[in-house]
């Protein structure tokens, strides 16, 4: 319905309708940078802990900051994540008939790491999620490329990916860990 | 050798016997201790972890062989495979080691092992997932030095054997006999 009143005067009925109009549209405009903001808080509360999820703050509250229950959490599920996973690992090449020694594996495992401990170090320094995920895959490149050769020659070349498929996806997991993490 | 009572000579190492003993009660008393006054959870595993880290090495290393004549290690051979070895000084240097020392040592291995089993136990009753990853580390440390030194001394072995028949044996004689007095 196009409707387009002249200028009336005070009180006039299509003063009204255009009045309800406009309040109409500043209405929405408000609600829509309302659900803009929630939406920006909450993109940023995903990446915080799960913890502060659970609070209600949605328009006073300034960055997510670290409960030390939180960070605890974290170096426990790291600790552990990267201790049994090394152990798992080893058994898995072990068990596919492999040749390998156990504690030089869990050792080279670990020193294999490494580059994803750069790439750690790197994002926390910058924050920006861009940033986060070419230098996390820069590092689990170098991860997985420093793995493959010792992995893939202790066991017999058919086996090859079923021994690697799992170290990659514990270097990734760690990856994700680094990129979901502030 | 009373297994209950310390020998009465003097200790003949007693700097190694120290050193033996002072990581284990450190770590353990860290890790009690540290929750009154430490709030950050990482640095309360970290030096435990180390201090148990630590007390491994030396007992391995040092007071293994000084205070009871044992050592154990592993090789990798020329085949590629790895060997785990056990060695004992022979019979006659064996008798001749100061018999407190060796008395402080195994148990001080195994009451440091039973006193992180029982830490193990709090923290699973209280749910803390966290904690009991540092005691299950720090017990596995412990753990294994019991189990190395233990295979190579065939006298700890056979003391141990015994002591478990006669616990068990009495056990039983004693849960019979109060049975039958009962009917």
């Amino acid at each position: 319905m196009d409707i387009r009143p002249p200028f009336g005067t005070v009180g006039s009925p299509y003063l009204t309708v255009r009045k309800l109009g406009l309040h109409l549209s500043i209405k929405i405009n408000k609600a829509l940078a309302l659900v803009a903001s929630h939406l920006k808080l909450r993109l940023a509360e995903a990446h915080a802990s799960p913890r502060l999820r659970d609070s209600p703050c949605l328009t006073h509250c300034d960055a997510p900051q670290w409960s030390p229950r939180a960070s605890s959490q974290v170096f426990a599920v790291a600790f552990a994540l990267l201790a049994a996973g090394a152990v798992i690992l080893t058994l898995n090449v072990l068990l596919l008939g492999g040749h390998i020694i156990f504690f030089q594996s869990l050792s080279l495992l670990g020193y294999c790491l490494f580059p994803l401990d750069i790439g750690a170090l790197i994002c926390m320094l910058k924050d920006n999620v861009i940033i986060k995920l070419v230098v996390v895959s820069v590092s689990l490149a170098w991860s997985c490329w420093a793995a493959y050769p010792f992995m893939s020659s202790a066991v017999n070349p058919r086996r090859k990916a079923l021994a690697l498929y799992p170290v990659f996806l514990m270097y990734i997991s760690v990856g994700f860990l680094i990129i979901a993490i502030d | 050798m009373d297994p209950i009572q310390p020998p009465v000579e003097n200790y003949a190492n007693p700097k190694t016997c120290f050193f033996h003993v002072l990581f284990k009660g450190v770590a353990l008393a860290f890790y009690i201790l540290s929750a009154l006054f430490i709030e950050s959870f990482v640095i309360i595993f970290v030096v435990t972890v180390f201090l148990a880290a630590i007390d491994f090495w030396v007992v391995k290393n040092v007071s293994g062989r000084i205070l009871v004549g044992l050592r154990w290690w592993n090789e990798v051979n020329d085949l590629g495979e790895s060997v785990w070895k056990f060695e004992s000084l022979d019979q006659e240097s064996l008798s001749r080691l100061n018999k407190k020392d060796s008395w402080l040592f195994w148990w001080s291995l195994y009451l440091t092992a039973a006193a992180w089993i029982i830490l193990g136990i709090f923290s699973l009753v209280r749910f803390q997932a966290d904690y009991l990853l540092v005691v299950v580390v720090c017990l596995t440390l412990s753990i294994a030095n019991i189990i190395g030194f233990t295979k190579c001394s065939k006298d700890a072995k056979k003391q141990f054997q015994q002591f478990a028949t006669q616990t068990i044996a009495s056990h039983v004689t004693s849960t019979i006999s109060s049975a039958f007095s009962v009917v």
